[in-house]
């Protein structure tokens, strides 16, 4: 194929992959489910809506978003941080290692 | 981009004094300050992502991944087993991917690892796309201020013509290597994350100064010119100009995006490296001209075709003694998977990483191509990545 490289970004047409496409989990709603899911997390959204509030107080009273903006935990923060974010992932994705087997219709195992 | 002088050290300054300009190259002017676009500071070499929230969503699919391999791999493993066991198959037998693929079809446990592995690495490939696209005047114009700085050199070409196989969007990155302005960050965020996830440092390129500590030198030691082939946005080719300072090093890459972007990192270590964007198949150096040439995971990503064309520019370019290193999966004495679950992950990330030619790669006879182009071949060369040993091809002298 003969380049089409543009002057200013120098990109070329490209092939487009399909990968948008594929079924997972045998419904296409359920995989966009899980995609909807990890993209947005009920939590992420409750914790950016909380750092947004904040961030407007604190602006009020002298610390202003370039500040918050530029900040750089230390290297202990960053540590804590991490193993936050990784409890974080086990809350929140964790659910979704859930092997359920039982039909809605079954009968109990064990009754009494 | 950032100032990452601090990390670099002073490698780059003998070799410039030594550099020749040759015909076709722009010459090279001083280092641009005012288009240094860094607004969060860096870590180790890599720019912060230019804003918080952009950063901490990244963060998320990070662990996320981490997630996927430590969890959910490992129960799609279990299941992978379970049902090839009741189907009356060894798990540790090498069965091929065609004789088991419709049992693992709908199982929701393999299914869910395969969506979380796709939509992880979509995520992230999108939030680096959106981050520099929505300053994209800002950045492109930072681009434009490096293309001509020095030191090393940067050249594009427009007029290229370039074959179809290099056209498509490896790894699901967004546009491929050719297709964004932004490819070549969005490939150096993204793989640095994929690093990281996998418990792989490589902000300070550890990972390739590491590579570049095993390329070997030709037996009488002499090493002043090095090409590093399909270079994508140089990493491999600065840690051999950082290891050998009194080299000329070459990176040259089809993806004008992504040695661009090379070339702007180079400056901004202060490591002279002449970037290029040509076909590894073509690389238009005269004959004999490199000591050594390297590349990293560049054949997997290649038709076989493309591959041989690729070792024969390799052994064309080489003067009589010099050392070919292909770093990629399984050369030297080649660990290829070897269990049913093995050839099933490969497949997935064949089909669904968009490897297009990944088992293609595996099905040749890599040994036998290299002696085919000339090489003498040794497959117990020095360790890279995690193959135990490397391959070697050697031009006779």
């Amino acid at each position: 194929m003969a380049n089409d490289q543009t002057d200013k970004t120098h990109t070329a047409a490209f092939i487009k992959s399909d990968v948008d496409d594929v079924v997972m989990l045998g419904n296409p709603m359920t995989d966009n489910l899980v995609t909807s899911m990890q993209a947005m997390g009920a939590e992420v959204w409750a914790l950016w809506r909380r750092v947004r509030v904040m961030e407007k107080l604190l602006a009020e009273r002298g610390i202003t978003q370039a500040m918050i903006e530029t900040y750089v935990p230390g290297e202990a923060d960053t540590a804590d941080w991490q193993k936050e974010r990784d409890a974080f992932i086990v809350r929140t994705i964790g659910p979704l290692s859930r092997q359920g087997h039982l039909k809605v219709g079954a009968e109990w195992q064990k009754k009494s | 981009m950032l100032n990452r002088r601090l990390f670099a050290g002073a490698s780059g300054t003998l070799s410039a004094a030594l550099a020749v300009l040759r015909p076709g190259r722009k010459a090279e002017a001083a280092k641009p300050k005012s288009f240094d676009v860094e607004p969060r500071g860096t870590q180790g070499r890599l720019e912060r992502m230019p804003n918080l929230d952009t950063d901490s969503r990244v963060d998320f699919t990070t662990g996320l991944r981490r997630y996927r391999t430590d969890v959910l791999e490992s129960a799609a493993r279990a299941r992978f087993n379970e049902i090839l066991q009741a189907n009356g198959l060894d798990p540790k037998a090498n069965i091929p991917h065609a004789n088991f693929a419709a049992l693992v079809e709908d199982d929701v446990v393999i299914g869910l690892e395969g969506r979380v592995r796709i939509d992880s690495q979509r995520m992230a490939h999108r939030l680096f796309k959106q981050a520099f696209e929505r300053e994209q005047d800002r950045y492109i114009a930072e681009l434009e201020a490096y293309d001509k700085a020095g030191p090393g050199t940067l050249e594009l070409n427009p007029g290229l013509v370039m074959p179809d196989y290099t056209r498509h969007e490896i790894h699901m990155q967004p546009g491929g290597y050719v297709g964004n302005a932004f490819a070549g960050a969005i490939y150096h965020y993204g793989t640095n994350a994929f690093y990281e996830a996998g418990k792989i440092m490589n902000y300070q390129d550890e990972h390739h100064a590491q590579l570049a500590s095993q390329v070997p030198a030709p037996a009488d030691g002499k090493m002043m010119r090095i090409l590093d082939m399909g270079c994508g946005i140089g990493q491999l080719s600065i840690a051999l100009k950082e290891r050998h300072p009194k080299a000329e090093i070459w990176g040259i890459d089809v993806g004008a995006p992504m040695v661009r972007y090379g070339h702007m990192r180079a400056v901004d270590l202060n490591v002279e490296v002449h970037f290029a964007q040509r076909l590894a198949e073509d690389s238009k150096f005269p004959d004999g001209h490199f000591d050594v040439v390297a590349s990293y995971i560049l054949h997997h990503e290649v038709p076989a075709e493309a591959s041989r064309k690729i070792m024969a520019e390799a052994f064309r370019v080489l003067r009589p003694g010099g050392v070919y290193f292909p770093i990629d999966f399984y050369t030297g004495n080649r660990q290829m998977p070897s269990t049913a679950y093995g050839n099933f992950q490969e497949w997935k990330d064949h089909r669904w990483n968009n490897e297009i030619w990944r088992i293609e790669y595996r099905q040749m006879d890599f040994p036998g191509a290299l002696k085919a182009a000339g090489f003498a071949v040794n497959q117990d060369g020095p360790a890279a990545w995690y193959n135990k040993a490397n391959i070697i091809g050697v031009k006779p002298a």
